[in-house]
């Protein structure tokens, strides 16, 4: 009776959505960019800085969380929690732009259909994540929450077996050298995205196994 | 003329067996007040008992005789009782407070007191004659009410604190809550040796009625007695040890400094208001609804309710468990006193 008299603290929830918006939008900025890779008609320099821009303002709403749990006396969840899940949001925001960033550095010019469907599941991981993200507030939905976080989990074992197969693929026999170190190393910064979304939707477990 | 002849000397025993009762009180249930300083390390366990103590026996210098009247005169009437009576209290008391100590059960000194004396002069009377229902009913409804008042002023002094501190984190209200919870614990160590020290003032007030050194007017109350209990319970807060402190410090609730401190001082204005009206409430029974308070502001999932209840149990045995042991000692002291 007395916690709803307390400082509730909402905008912890809305800065927590707007940094998943962030990844949202890193995401599907890599997923045209992967896709597009090599056609000779898109913009790649524009895309590499749209995922670069979401990066930055992922951080700025970062620091704003942490300055204001600096600054609050009640939050409406676990205060660790609140920091580890806009940690592991902003680790997804980081390594999608080091995916972006790899192809002008690893000099990628044509992408594989492994990169793509890699490319595609994580940015379908990540709007699952927001969506996951957006409900947190709302306690009635929690079920629902839920079933978006193992969804998740599902779509990273999904990117595990594809990178698997996309690293076999690489070993055939006569094999370019080149062409598989950089795309070994391509794939797999590619899966980490796919860890990272992971790490938040069990975070985002914990969180409602707390709060139901 | 026997009888008269081993009244002295009974009666000397009896007010220190009084003592004892308020001795074990204070070694029952001082240690409720310092469980968060020590649990924060505000105070080292062997500071936080004499700071507990000091202010255990300061409250002499704060409250009038009220809850004292109360036990003396008001709950039953004192022409039923006799020293087998008051006997029979003392001992139904004392062991319901030595079970519930063993056990680490917070339960109620007062309570068990009350249920005594009840207990020990139906036994006598064989009726319920002899009950004020006035003074009685009083007691029995502030069963429910003072751990609910508790609940609510600890709860309100939450929210209050959190809306004080709104845009501060924890860490940096607890610098300030260092201070604050060694004066709300201190505030509450007067509340309870004001509330606690009088019942035993009002059971040897009894005693003095019966024996006709003392009247029912306050002033024929000689003041050795209001020193030696108030001295009795602040000697047993120092050597009580903490056994209660874990369940109410750690087991209800977590408290850290701020909780810690919105709890004592909950428990202490509730107490403060209980002793200055005369009405002779568990401290235990207080401090635990503010603690529950404290909690169910800070999340409702923290207080393990589980264990509430199972100090509610304790509360609803109290006094018919202690006013049985009591009937049977007032039976075996009749036989053999």
């Amino acid at each position: 009776m007395f916690s709803s008299l307390m400082p509730q603290r909402k905008e912890f929830f809305e800065m927590l959505a707007a940094h998943s918006e962030q990844v949202v939008a890193g995401a599907n900025a890599t997923l045209r960019l992967i896709n597009n890779l090599g056609d000779g008609k898109t913009d790649l320099a524009a895309l590499v800085k749209e995922v670069n821009d979401h990066e930055e303002t992922g951080d700025q709403i970062k620091a704003k969380v942490i300055e204001r749990l600096h600054q609050s006396f009640t939050t409406p969840i676990n205060r660790d929690q609140i920091h580890s899940l806009i940690d592991d949001l902003d680790m997804t925001l980081n390594v999608l732009q080091s995916v972006a960033n790899a192809i002008g550095m690893y000099n990628i010019k044509q992408s594989t259909v492994e990169a793509r469907e890699l490319a595609s599941l994580s940015a379908d991981a990540c709007m699952r994540l927001n969506r996951a993200v957006a409900a947190l507030a709302d306690k009635s939905r929690g079920a629902e929450t839920l079933n978006l976080c193992k969804e998740v989990e599902e779509i990273e074992s999904k990117a595990d077996k594809v990178q698997h197969r996309a690293i076999a693929a690489l070993f055939q026999e006569n094999a370019n050298v080149w062409q598989t170190m950089k795309m070994r190393e391509f794939y797999s910064l590619q899966e980490s995205v796919l860890d990272c979304c992971q790490e938040a939707a069990k975070m985002i477990e914990e969180i409602l196994i707390e709060n139901s | 003329m026997e009888g008269l002849n081993m009244s002295i000397w009974t009666l000397g025993v009896l007010i220190f067996v009084a003592l004892a009762f308020d001795f074990m009180n204070g070694f029952h249930d001082g240690a409720n007040s310092i469980s968060t300083i020590v649990a924060t390390g505000a105070l080292t366990p062997k500071q936080a008992v004499l700071f507990a103590a000091f202010f255990n026996f300061a409250a002499l210098w704060i409250f009038q005789l009220k809850v004292a009247a109360t036990i003396g005169k008001g709950t039953i009437d004192p022409q039923f009782v006799d020293y087998y009576v008051i006997f029979g209290a003392l001992m139904g008391a004392l062991a319901w407070n030595i079970i519930t100590w063993y056990y680490g059960i917070p339960s109620s000194s007062s309570h068990a007191l009350v249920g005594g004396l009840v207990g020990a002069t139906v036994a006598k009377a064989q009726s319920g004659a002899p009950i004020i229902w006035e003074g009685f009913g009083k007691i029995l409804a502030f069963i429910i009410i003072s751990p609910l008042v508790g609940f609510l002023i600890g709860g309100f002094l939450m929210v209050l604190v959190a809306w004080i501190f709104k845009n501060r984190s924890p860490y940096q209200a607890a610098g300030f809550f260092k201070y604050a919870q060694l004066f709300a614990a201190g505030a509450y160590s007067l509340g309870h040796g004001g509330n606690d020290a009088q019942k035993t003032i009002g059971i040897i007030w009894l005693l003095m009625i019966t024996a006709g050194i003392a009247t029912k007017d306050v002033a024929t109350l000689p003041m050795w007695v209001v020193y030696s209990c108030y001295f009795a319970i602040a000697w047993g807060t120092y050597l009580g040890g903490w056994r209660i402190v874990k369940t109410m410090g750690t087991k209800i609730t977590k408290l850290n400094s701020i909780s810690g401190s919105c709890a004592s001082m909950g428990g202490a204005i509730a107490l403060g208001l209980a002793t200055g009206a005369g009405i002779p409430v568990s401290t235990t029974h207080t401090i635990t609804g503010s603690i529950i308070g404290v909690g169910a502001a800070n999340d409702v999932k923290a207080v393990r309710w589980a264990i509430t209840a199972n100090l509610l149990v304790a509360w609803v045995l109290t006094i018919p468990a202690s006013g049985l042991i009591a009937a049977i000692a007032w039976w075996i002291g009749t036989k053999f006193l």
